[in-house]
C-alpha cells in the first residue's frame, strides 16, 4: 500500500515535468512523391532551413516536424493524415497544404480539433473561410490575377483574351482577372478553358490568333502543359506579332530551365522573384541553393514554408511553450521582413498581405533566363475577399 | 471566304500534324499489341526513355537532332531486346491480365528511374533552327516542325507498309500471327521473329517519343499521362492493322484540331464519343477483319 502511494506520488509528479520537456509537433502535410513532388522537397528544405537558422527549438520546448505524402491531390488521403497526426502523433499544428482540395477537406478536422492550420501554397480564396484555425502564408489566386489586370490596364491594354485550364484553379484566375479587368474598362475578347487533357494547343491558339488581342491571360499548371502550351505561341509567333502573354506561375524561376527560350518575353505576377534584389532574399538564395542544389532556386514553396515556420514559431513563443486554440488569435496582425519583402497576417481574415511583383523573363548576363521585376504592387490584400464586401 | 480559306489550311496542317503525332507514338503498340497480341501497357515507357535518350545527348553532347531520333530509336529498341527475353516472352499466349499487371509494373520501375535520373520535371527539348522557323505556304505561314512531322509521319507509314506487306520479314509475321503452329511447322523461327518484331515496336515508341517531344513534352509520368491515348488509336483501328492505325491517327486528329477550334467545350469529349460510338458498333475495331 505505502508502496504503490509512493508511485503514484511519482508518477503524479512526472507528467508535468515530462510535458514541459516533450516537443511541439508540427505535422506537414504535402505532396512528397509524385508530379508535384518538388513542392513537398521546397517545403521539407525551407522549413529545415528555418530551424537551422532560429534553432530548433522555442520558448524552451523542441520543435519537432512530422511529414506526411499526399503524392497529388487526394482529399480523401489528406483528411486520413490529419485525423492520424492529430490523434497518434498528437501534433500541436498543421502545415503545408500544396493542393486546395486537401486543404478545404482538412478543414473541419482542424475545427473540431481546434488546430491551427498554416497553409504554405493553397491558393483558393475562399480555403481561410473554411476554418477559423486556418493562416494562410501562401497568396491567392485573385493576389496574382487581381494585380495582373490592374498592370496590364496601367500599360495601355484595352482587349485581352483569356486561356485556362479547365480546372478549379483555372476558373478562379479566370474569375478574378476578368472582374478586374472588365471593371477598369477593359474588354475580354474571348474565354477559353482549355481541357485538363489537352496535347495539342494549336487550335486554341489559332483561336487566340483569330481574335487579334493585344494580350493573352493564361493559367495551365506548370509543366507539360504549360511548356506545350507556350510552345504552340511560339509557333504562332504571338509574341512577334505584338502580342503580350501574361501569366501565373507557367515561367516560375525553377520552371524557367524546362520550359527554355520560349520563356522569354512572358509576364506574371507573384508574390515572390528569385531575383529580388534585396539583401534579405540575396542571402537567403545562397542559402536554400547551397543547403541542396539539385532542388534549384527557392520558390513560392519555399518562402510559404519559410514563413509558415516563423509563424508556427510566433505561435509558440507568444504562448509561452504551447499551441492552443487561442494561438491563432495571437499572430493576427503580426508583421515581419519576409525574403519576399514586408508581410503581416491579415487580422480579419488570416490571409497575408503582401507586395506583388510584376515579372518578365529575360536572359541574364550569365546567358540563363531569370524573371525580372518590373513593378511592385505593395501590401496587396486578398482581392476576392475585399470583392465579397462590396 | 479568306477566313474559311485560313481556316481549311489551319485545320489541314495542324490537324494532320496532330493525327501524324498520334500516329508516330502509337504505330510501336499496333506493331506490339497487335501482331503478337501482347497487352504491352508500357508501351509509353519505351517512347519516354526514348525521348529522354534523345534530349540528353542534343543538350548535353550537342548532338544533331536527325543523329539523335536514330539513337532514339536504335536505344529503345536495344531496352526491348534485353527486355523482352525476361519479362515478355514467359507471358507470351499467357493470360491478359498478367500482362497488363507486368507491363503496369514496368511503367512504375521505369518512372521511377527516370525521376531518379532526370528529376521531376520536363526535359528541356530544344528544336534545331531550320524546325523552329516557319514556312511560307503561299495560303498560309506553318511552322516547320509541324510539316516535318507530316513528312515522317508519311515516310513512316510507306516504309511500315512496305516491310509488312512486301517483304519476306512480313510474311513470316503474318504467318506467325495467323496460325503460330504451322509457321513453326514450316520452320519459322517464330521465337526470333517475336524477339525481333518486339524489337522494332519499341525502337517505334522511342522515335514517336523523341519527335513528338516538341508537343508531348517528356518528362518521368509520360507513360501514364498518354496511355490512354496511345489505347484509344489502337482499340479504334482494331489490333495488328497498321494501315487502319494510321487513319485512325489521322482522323482523330483532323477531329480533335476542328472540335476544340470550333466548340471547344466539347471537344474534350469528342475522342471519347467517337471511341464509344466505334467499339459499341464494331467491338474489335474498325479496321479488324472479320473472325
Amino acid at each position: 500500500m505505502k508502496h504503490s502511494l509512493v508511485l503514484a506520488l511519482a508518477a503524479a509528479c512526472a507528467i508535468p515535468w515530462s510535458a514541459q520537456a516533450q516537443a511541439v509537433k508540427v505535422g506537414i502535410i504535402a505532396p512528397m512523391t509524385g508530379g508535384s513532388a518538388d513542392w513537398g522537397v521546397q517545403f521539407r528544405n525551407c522549413i529545415q532551413l528555418y530551424q537551422s537558422q532560429n534553432g530548433d527549438s522555442v520558448a524552451g520546448r523542441k520543435v519537432e516536424v512530422i511529414y506526411r505524402d499526399t503524392g497529388g491531390a487526394n482529399p480523401s488521403l489528406a483528411k486520413k493524415h490529419a485525423e492520424e497526426l492529430i490523434v497518434n502523433d498528437k501534433v500541436n499544428v498543421l502545415g503545408g497544404f500544396f493542393f486546395s482540395p486537401n486543404a478545404f477537406s482538412v478543414a473541419p478536422v482542424l475545427t473540431q480539433a481546434k488546430i491551427p492550420g498554416v497553409i504554405f501554397v493553397a491558393a483558393t480564396p475562399n480555403i481561410t473561410q473554411t476554418s477559423p484555425y486556418w493562416v494562410r502564408t501562401g497568396y491567392t489566386s485573385w493576389q496574382s490575377a487581381v494585380p495582373m489586370a490592374q498592370w496590364a490596364y496601367k500599360q495601355g491594354i484595352r482587349r485581352v483574351y483569356i486561356a485556362v485550364q479547365d480546372f478549379a484553379p483555372g476558373h478562379s484566375v479566370q474569375d478574378g482577372f476578368k472582374t478586374a479587368f472588365t471593371r477598369l474598362g477593359g474588354t475580354i475578347l474571348g474565354e477559353d478553358r482549355m481541357a485538363m487533357n489537352t496535347t495539342d494547343f494549336a487550335p486554341f491558339v489559332q483561336r487566340i490568333a483569330d481574335a487579334k488581342p493585344e494580350a493573352v491571360y493564361m493559367f495551365l499548371s506548370p509543366g507539360p502543359s504549360s511548356i506545350a502550351f507556350l510552345k504552340a505561341i511560339e509557333a504562332a509567333k504571338l509574341k512577334e506579332r505584338g502580342v503580350k502573354i501574361m501569366g501565373v506561375a507557367e515561367t516560375d524561376d525553377q520552371e524557367l530551365a524546362s520550359v527554355g527560350p520560349v520563356a522569354k518575353g512572358v509576364y506574371s505576377s507573384l508574390h515572390y522573384a528569385v531575383s529580388l534584389p534585396s539583401e534579405m532574399n540575396q542571402s537567403f538564395v545562397k542559402a536554400v541553393v547551397s543547403r541542396s542544389p539539385k532542388d534549384g532556386p527557392p520558390h513560392a514553396g519555399c518562402v510559404g514554408a519559410y514563413d509558415g515556420m516563423r509563424v508556427i514559431y510566433k505561435m509558440i513563443e507568444n504562448g509561452k511553450g504551447t499551441i492552443d486554440e487561442k494561438s491563432v488569435d495571437s499572430v493576427k496582425g503580426l508583421s515581419w521582413q519576409s525574403p519576399r519583402g514586408p508581410v503581416s497576417i491579415d487580422p480579419e481574415t488570416r490571409d497575408i498581405v503582401q507586395n506583388v511583383y510584376i515579372r518578365v523573363v529575360e536572359e541574364g548576363r550569365d546567358g540563363k533566363l531569370y524573371n525580372r521585376v518590373i513593378e511592385t504592387m505593395p501590401a496587396v490584400k486578398d482581392p476576392w475577399k475585399e470583392a465579397q464586401k462590396k | 471566304m479568306d477566313r474559311l480559306l485560313s481556316f481549311l489550311s489551319f485545320v489541314v496542317i495542324d490537324g494532320i500534324s496532330y493525327g501524324m503525332v498520334l500516329f508516330l507514338i502509337s504505330v510501336g503498340l499496333s506493331v506490339t499489341m497487335g501482331l503478337m497480341r501482347f497487352a504491352n501497357l508500357a508501351h509509353g515507357a519505351f517512347a519516354a526513355v526514348g525521348g529522354a535518350v534523345a534530349i540528353t545527348l542534343m543538350t548535353s553532347a550537342g548532338l544533331n537532332f536527325l543523329l539523335a531520333l536514330v539513337l532514339a530509336f536504335v536505344i529503345s529498341a536495344l531496352l526491348g531486346l534485353v527486355l523482352e527475353p525476361i519479362l515478355y516472352a514467359p507471358l507470351y499466349g499467357g493470360d491478359e491480365l498478367d500482362q497488363v499487371l507486368m507491363t503496369i509494373g514496368l511503367i512504375f520501375i521505369v518512372i521511377a528511374s527516370l525521376n531518379l535520373i532526370f528529376g521531376s520535371t520536363p526535359l528541356p527539348m530544344q528544336l534545331p533552327d531550320w524546325l523552329s522557323a516557319s514556312v511560307d505556304l503561299g495560303i498560309r505561314v506553318a511552322p516547320a516542325y509541324r510539316l516535318f512531322l507530316i513528312a515522317v509521319g508519311a515516310l513512316l507509314m510507306v516504309v511500315l507498309w512496305l516491310t509488312l506487306d512486301r517483304t519476306e520479314f512480313g510474311a513470316r509475321i503474318r504467318a506467325a500471327v495467323e496460325n503460330p503452329q504451322m509457321a513453326q511447322a514450316v520452320g519459322i523461327d517464330t521465337r526470333r521473329l517475336f524477339a525481333v518484331t518486339f524489337m522494332l515496336g519499341c525502337g517505334l515508341a522511342g522515335l514517336g517519343g523523341a519527335l513528338g517531344a516538341q508537343m508531348l513534352p517528356i518528362d518521368p509520368v509520360y507513360p501514364f499521362r498518354y496511355l490512354a491515348t496511345f489505347l484509344i488509336v489502337v482499340s479504334i483501328a482494331g489490333f495488328g492493322n497498321i494501315k487502319g492505325s494510321a487513319w485512325v491517327a489521322l482522323m482523330l486528329g483532323l477531329i480533335e484540331t476542328t472540335g476544340r477550334y470550333l466548340v471547344p467545350d466539347i471537344a474534350a469529349f469528342l475522342t471519347y464519343l467517337i471511341l464509344i460510338a466505334v467499339l459499341l458498333w464494331r467491338p474489335d475495331g474498325l479496321f479488324a477483319k472479320s473472325r
